[in-house]
């Protein structure tokens, strides 16, 4: 058993943020591909959406695909509707039905977030992901 | 893209990991004493399965208990099956019907992790407790 802070090297809770881009190809929201030397942990997904998309219909999905960059996921956020009310989504409150709460990242592999329905169009927001080293 | 570390001032709690045990005894697939001067509230547990169990019906419970180390809780993760697929397993969507999102543990009391149906021959993972000291 081992114990580490989550500050030092071994407990590796680091926070990564972005801007999300208003593009309806698979993984164009955002895509954060693992550099970092093992697996991590992604255990939690935050999307501030400070504008909401202009389709009435948007909706948006985030998870792990070890496939591409340009590759579709839900195991973190499932059909999240951001085209009407621009406020902070999450795994917890919006992992839908295949969210996980918690997906392992291989090394060199992606979390993705596509549109799933509508067009996201006008949509702008920030992505919080936050991620640990698993136990080597 | 920006990466930054958790704040360290304050209360920003441990991780603590380990092995699982593919062991059918109460408390076995592993159990962590609470050794600090205080309670601490335990708010997320995570079991990476990497080979699951070879009996088909094999679930987890894990949870706290002011017993032993040797006794059964489901009070955070509730007959989890590791029997089929491999992955991440955790406090949230695995709470099923006793799970709490989070629990007090006592100083000296104890987080367990054991069978709760089947056998849990074959098993292989880790473990991922986070807890901070209470207020």
């Amino acid at each position: 058993m081992g114990y580490f802070s989550e500050t030092t090297e071994g407990g590796d809770g680091v926070w990564i943020s972005g801007s999300l881009s208003a593009t309806r190809t698979a993984g164009g929201l955002f895509s954060w591909q693992n550099d970092q030397d093992v697996s991590v942990l992604v255990d939690a997904v935050l999307l501030d959406v400070t504008t909401a998309a202009t389709s009435s219909v948007c909706t948006v999905d985030v998870g792990y695909t070890a496939t591409s960059a340009t590759t579709s996921s839900d195991t973190m956020i499932d059909g999240a509707d951001v085209s009407t009310t621009a406020r902070n989504y999450n795994h917890i409150k919006d992992a839908g039905s295949n969210g996980k709460g918690v997906v392992k990242a291989a090394k060199g592999k992606w979390i993705t977030a596509s549109q799933k329905t509508g067009d996201t169009t006008g949509l702008v927001g920030t992505y919080y992901l936050h991620i640990k080293k698993v136990r080597t | 893209m920006g990466y930054f570390s958790e704040t360290t001032n304050g209360n920003d709690g441990v991780w603590i990991s380990g092995t699982l045990t593919a062991s059918d005894t109460a408390g076995a697939v592993f159990n962590w004493q609470n050794n600090q001067d205080v309670s601490v509230i335990v708010d997320a547990i995570y079991i990476d399965i990497t080979t699951v169990a070879t009996d088909s019906s094999c679930e987890l419970n894990i949870g706290y208990t002011a017993t032993s180390a040797a006794t059964s809780s489901d009070t955070m993760i509730d007959g989890v099956a590791v029997h089929t697929n491999t992955g991440v397993y955790n406090h949230i969507v695995n709470a099923g019907t006793n799970g709490k999102g989070a629990v007090k543990v006592a100083k000296g009391k104890w987080i367990t992790a054991s069978k709760s149906a089947g056998a849990t021959a074959g098993l292989v993972g880790v473990y991922y407790i986070h807890y901070r000291k209470v207020r």
